[in-house]
């Protein structure tokens, strides 16, 4: 159990989101309105510097203390340079059950770490918060992150009609789920009984 | 749109009573089968003070309605649009008959088309969508009622009693519902 980090991988690691240092990337990230909707819980737009910085510094106080949320950096190994954020929210221990939000600086960012990154997020889920399930959903139109996740085994399991809106016309709304039991099955491990 | 917007034949839909509906609300909680029914939260207890604190604090566009007989004007559950996405015009609608001697009757089902006409032709929403557990057969037979249709699960995110249960996801489209009153108009 103790000797491969949670936190370090090949090519990322994860490491606390820095308000002050991080929020000029942020900003800039919210230009995808996908990404600033589901940051604040609002209807998307451009957030300013001194907004990232106020609001991200409140959101993880309040994760902190009602222990609701674990938000990550995911940064370029050896450096500081931010590529992504992993969240999980909606935590709900006695259901054993959290959702997954995970978001990129581009799909360039997406496609060279995206791997890693959830898997390394799927063991820190079912490992470390000891969860029994973990679930996202996604936009239809968001291709890459579909194949992502399908890749690394979950599965959708429900399709809300028309349930999302992005640059100009509805998509169906994925809900996708993966079980502690299934991810040690594609790892060849056994399940304990 | 006026009161009459928010009124049925048997029931109507009014704003919380912050003093008096608290301390019904309360007593609905004493059930543990409507709590774990309604919450995937463990059941737990609230007094009246804290319920209303709650609620006074919350600075949210929720639209939290009572459901209220309109002949005694008797408090009998409540009716909740929240997690709204005004960007892609949906929301979550919750519902609880709390009085159980109202449940089983078609209250819920008129609260909700009550609620359906709110959502659709007062905030001209597009969607409203709901998660019912799979165990809850009684709600799952009024939704249907109401027009949602069924639009898949989340798997095993219940954990109750030592099992795993399914959600089941709902969802009513303002064409679809529209298209329901037209027919009942006709008949």
């Amino acid at each position: 159990m103790i000797g491969k980090s949670l936190f370090i991988g090949e090519l990322i690691e994860w490491t606390a989101v820095n308000p002050e240092k991080d929020a000029v990337e942020l900003s800039n990230w919210t230009s995808n309105l996908q990404f600033s909707s589901q940051l604040f819980d609002k209807p998307g737009r451009l957030y300013a510097v001194h907004e990232i910085k106020k609001k991200v510094k409140e959101q993880l106080k309040e994760a902190d203390e009602k222990n609701n949320a674990f938000v990550f950096a995911l940064r370029k190994k050896g450096t500081s340079e931010i590529v992504g954020i992993v969240k999980f929210g909606w935590l709900q221990f006695s259901q054993q059950s959290a959702r997954i939000f995970l978001d990129f600086a581009s799909d360039e960012a997406l496609s060279l770490y995206g791997n890693e990154v959830v898997s390394m997020a799927l063991r820190y889920g079912f490992m470390e918060m000891s969860l029994h399930r973990i679930w996202l959903m996604l936009s239809g139109h968001q291709e890459k992150d579909i194949a992502l996740f399908e890749f690394a085994g979950f599965l959708r399991e429900n399709q809300r009609r028309e349930a999302s809106f992005y640059e100009g016309r509805y998509y169906d709304c994925l809900g996708y789920s993966l079980l502690k039991a299934e991810w040690k099955k594609n790892q060849h491990l056994e399940v304990a009984a | 749109m006026s009161k009459q917007f928010f009124t049925g034949k048997r029931i109507e839909l009014t704003p919380i009573d912050i003093e008096k509906d608290v301390e019904i609300w309360e007593g609905w909680n004493h059930d543990s089968d409507y709590l774990r029914l309604l919450d995937d939260f463990p059941a737990n207890q609230h007094s009246a003070p804290l319920l209303k604190e709650y609620i006074e604090k919350e600075d949210s566009p929720n639209a939290l309605f009572m459901i209220r007989t309109l002949k005694e004007q008797k408090l009998i559950g409540f009716i909740e649009l929240a997690g709204y996405d005004w960007v892609a015009r949906n929301a979550w609608v919750g519902v609880g008959i709390g009085d159980p001697d109202f449940r089983s009757q078609g209250y819920g089902t008129e609260a909700m088309n009550l609620l359906l006409k709110f959502a659709f032709r007062g905030q001209n929403l597009r969607r409203v969508n709901l998660g019912v557990f799979s165990f809850n057969n009684r709600a799952i037979r009024c939704y249907e009622k109401s027009g949602f249709k069924y639009e898949g699960v989340e798997r095993e995110a219940i954990y109750k009693d030592d099992q795993r249960w399914d959600v089941h996801l709902m969802g009513v489209l303002q064409s679809e519902w529209e298209a329901m009153q037209a027919l009942d108009t006709a008949d």
